[in-house]
């Protein structure tokens, strides 16, 4: 059977035209954390020459000159659109696996046999944009791998339905004939340079290689994706969510932080957002990093970067229990008559939320292990009632600089769409 | 320096040093071993500052004596895949040692041996006299149930406590225990006990296990020192407070499981294959003779055994980290077990039957 690509168009360009009609056919960028580069572009801003990456300030003139729309990013908008898609996707198939922020894959195996695949695309297409205003495109295709191929093709044959059902020998190979080798799902630069110095410029050729040499060769993960584009189906949908090993709560500030008055809450903030993350998850660390550094760029200035790692004895996913940590492992990385540009919190050694092992001795900093005040906390904050920590910075600063953002739209009572 | 030796007599002798060579070495120097030689014997001397190794093997001609350090590594390998029976030459030619056997001629740079740190030694030390088969089995029956976190320092490493003529070692990681008891050949007259770290335990057990003879262990308040065969070993003991053993090792009513130890950890390595999750889980459900086995994992693929055994007690669900039984298992010998249930939700304590010098304890999981 088949497998189901489901890309959201210009996912964060999107979003921001959801509840801004007036943006249609505007061109859109969003920019990155402080207003940095380019981080997305609708079609129209693509077409402007807009690359992925540049500076801000080197194609601001240009941009703002041809009307275009700039955004600082809103990650808790787009993750909140990005949930509504992924829920409205998991009521199609039993089986999704949600790869990223903007994309899905969809096991269609549960489908009856002769059902119309390019039909139900279509269909799963016009619900999602119905439902959630984000306009996404749909590669079918008998395994992953074939399934990116279609949703490339999608894009380069500009195909007016945006769904593609890559179903005959025909339709693949024409479509592995277009696609550089460098576009396949695995292939990254190195690995394209190597392969085009073997001749290998397309899909096309690549599929044609023996996978068995491709192994000898390259590795057993490049003979995967030959089989794949060959029609085999390698790689099953990883819908286990026990897999992430490492919680990342990161940032680099907008304005340089030299006292520790003033870093200790922001570092509480990442805390209080890694702890959330890992509930999220089920899961439970035993293990809290914290790191800052100053900024490499600035060489003028004296530079220090220090990590802390705090081992816990029982596991524990209580923001209390890492702040506590964190407030541990910040103290003595800090250093005063240093400008701080980045700080982070890293959460390691996972356990599951449900199986504990007990203790023969009592832990002296046992975990709190009050689930039910920690899920009471985070359901009022979903609704952005905001319950902080007293360590926390409770006010509107924030580290970084973002000047155009946009509201809030659907996590935030306060900042509800208006309609005159 | 100059002298030739045998090159079984340098193998065994470096052999001895490499445990406490660190391979990844913060000086330059502690990666070298430090070569005395005087008229009769080769000594070497290893450290990485917590702990020292020094042997004393025979020479076979002697020139002239003195002091260098040379890579410890280097020369154990070069040593090693000379041709067996070799007589192995060694001279100081300015900061070169040499080295020449047969038609084999090489070079090893020295640091000067002034740079090579002193262990400082304790003076006052209660002399312990055991037996080297004692000492063995001490180590051998608890090292494993030692803790793994640097954060913890005094779980990674073995408790020796010694009254009178019993001396006891006691292992743990937070979650399982091990205690085993050992007579002495003389009785101490006052009682002490002190940490001895993991690494150092590793390297007692190794050089212990060279000799039948009667073993010498000097235990201080900071320090242990072990004489075995011509190589002294010391080391620092961890500071810190060991937890109070006595008080986690279960007491009361409690039901009692005889079962065939290797049938039990056959079943439990067959089950365990397909045990998920991070805390490798088991579940246990006893019943009237006998016990059922049974494990599964995120993949929902499931295992399940019933093994007889004898068991007269109450009906007990219970969940265990498989490791932990199976580490157990191994480092016991007879061909029974008993193992004492004191509820699901508490730890149990297994031991081999009429053998009181030995107890394991083991924290459940709560599912």
């Amino acid at each position: 059977m088949a497998f189901a690509l489901v890309d959201c168009e210009s996912f964060y360009a999107s979003c921001e035209r959801v509840f801004r009609p007036d943006l249609k056919n505007i061109p859109i960028v969003v920019l990155s954390n402080n207003d940095g580069c380019v981080i997305a572009r609708s079609t129209e801003a693509k077409k402007m020459g807009i690359a992925m990456g540049i500076p801000w300030f080197k194609v601001r003139e240009l941009f703002l000159k041809q009307n275009g729309q700039v955004f600082s990013s809103n990650f808790t908008f787009y993750g909140d659109m990005s949930a509504r898609v992924m829920n409205i996707l998991e009521g199609f198939v039993p089986r999704v696996e949600i790869y990223s922020i903007d994309e899905a894959f969809l096991d269609l195996d549960s489908l009856k046999e002769n059902y119309n695949l390019y039909d139900f695309g279509c269909h799963i297409r016009s619900i999602v944009r119905q439902w959630t205003g984000i306009p996404v495109r749909i590669g079918i295709a008998p395994n992953k791998t074939l399934s990116k191929i279609a949703i490339n093709e999608i894009k380069r044959t500009n195909q007016p339905t945006s769904v593609m059902y890559l179903s005959t020998e025909k339709q693949i190979e024409e479509a592995l004939k277009h696609t550089p080798v460098h576009k396949v799902w695995g292939v990254g630069r190195r690995l394209t340079n190597h392969l085009n110095n073997a001749g290998i410029l397309t899909a096309l050729d690549l599929a044609n290689v023996n996978p068995r040499n491709i192994r000898k060769q390259f590795s057993v993960v490049l003979e995967r994706t030959v089989r794949e584009l060959k029609g085999e189906r390698c790689l099953d949908l990883d819908d286990d969510i026990s897999s992430k090993k490492q919680i990342v709560v990161s940032r680099s500030f907008g304005e340089r932080v030299s006292d520790l008055k003033t870093l200790k809450p922001i570092v509480s903030n990442f805390a209080v957002r890694a702890a959330e993350k890992l509930r999220h998850e089920r899961r439970k660390c035993s293990q809290i990093s914290v790191f800052v550094r100053t900024s490499p760029f600035n060489q003028n200035k004296p530079q220090h970067s220090g990590i802390k790692t705090i081992e816990l004895f029982s596991p524990t996913n209580d923001t209390r229990d890492i702040l506590a940590a964190t407030k541990k492992g910040l103290l003595p990385i800090f250093k005063s008559g240093y400008d701080y540009a980045k700080a982070g919190i890293i959460l390691n050694r996972f356990s599951d939320e449900t199986v504990r092992q007990q203790l023969l001795f009592k832990d002296p900093d046992s975990p709190k292990e009050n689930t039910e005040f920690m899920r009471y906390i985070d359901q009022m904050n979903t609704y952005e009632t905001q319950v902080y920590f007293a360590s926390q910075n409770t006010k509107k600063w924030s580290p970084m600089k973002q000047n155009m953002t946009s509201p809030k739209y659907t996590t935030n009572w306060y900042q509800l769409p208006r309609v005159n | 320096m100059d002298f030739t030796i045998s090159k079984e007599d340098i193998v065994k002798a470096l052999n001895f040093t490499l445990g406490v060579v660190e391979k990844r070495q913060t000086l330059p120097i502690l990666s070298n071993v430090l070569i005395n030689v005087d008229e009769s014997s080769l000594k070497l001397t290893a450290t990485d500052l917590e702990s020292e190794v020094s042997t004393t093997c025979i020479i076979t001609n002697f020139k002239s004596g003195g002091l260098t350090t040379a890579p410890a590594r280097k020369l154990s390998d070069l040593c090693r895949l000379l041709p067996d029976a070799s007589e192995i030459h060694f001279y100081l030619d300015g900061t070169d040692l040499k080295i020449e056997a047969g038609s084999g001629k090489y070079n090893l740079t020295t640091l000067p041996s002034e740079d090579f740190p002193k262990f400082e030694a304790e003076d006052s030390l209660s002399e312990i006299n055991i037996s080297s088969s004692n000492i063995k089995s001490l180590i051998g029956s608890t090292s494993f149930a030692m803790g793994n976190d640097s954060w913890r320092d005094y779980l990674s490493g073995l408790n020796l406590i010694v009254d009178d003529k019993t001396i006891t070692a006691v292992a743990t990681d937070g979650s399982r225990l091990a205690v085993a008891n050992a007579v002495l050949n003389e009785a101490l007259p006052d009682s002490i006990n002190g940490i001895v770290p993991k690494k150092s335990v590793n390297e007692i057990g190794k050089l212990v296990s060279e000799t039948s003879e009667n073993i010498i262990i000097k235990l201080g308040s900071t320090s242990i020192s072990v004489d075995a065969g011509g190589t002294k070993f010391v080391s620092k003991l961890i500071e810190g407070k060991f937890p109070d053993h006595e008080q986690v090792i279960p007491f009361g009513e409690s039901s009692t499981m005889i079962i065939n130890r290797k049938d039990f950890s056959d079943s439990l390595s067959r089950v365990s294959v397909l045990s998920g999750g991070d805390h490798r889980g088991v579940r246990f459900i006893t019943k009237k003779n006998t016990i059922n086995i049974s494990a599964n994992n995120p993949e929902k693929e499931r295992g399940e055994e019933s093994i007889a055994c004898s068991y007269d007690g109450e009906d007990i669900d219970i969940a265990f980290n498989v490791n932990y039984f199976q580490e157990i298992l191994s480092s016991l010998n007879s061909e029974e077990i008993e193992i004492n249930f004191f509820g699901s939700e508490r730890s149990c304590l297994i031991t081999e039957p009429n053998n009181e010098s030995l107890k394991y304890v083991v924290m459940p999981l709560l599912v």
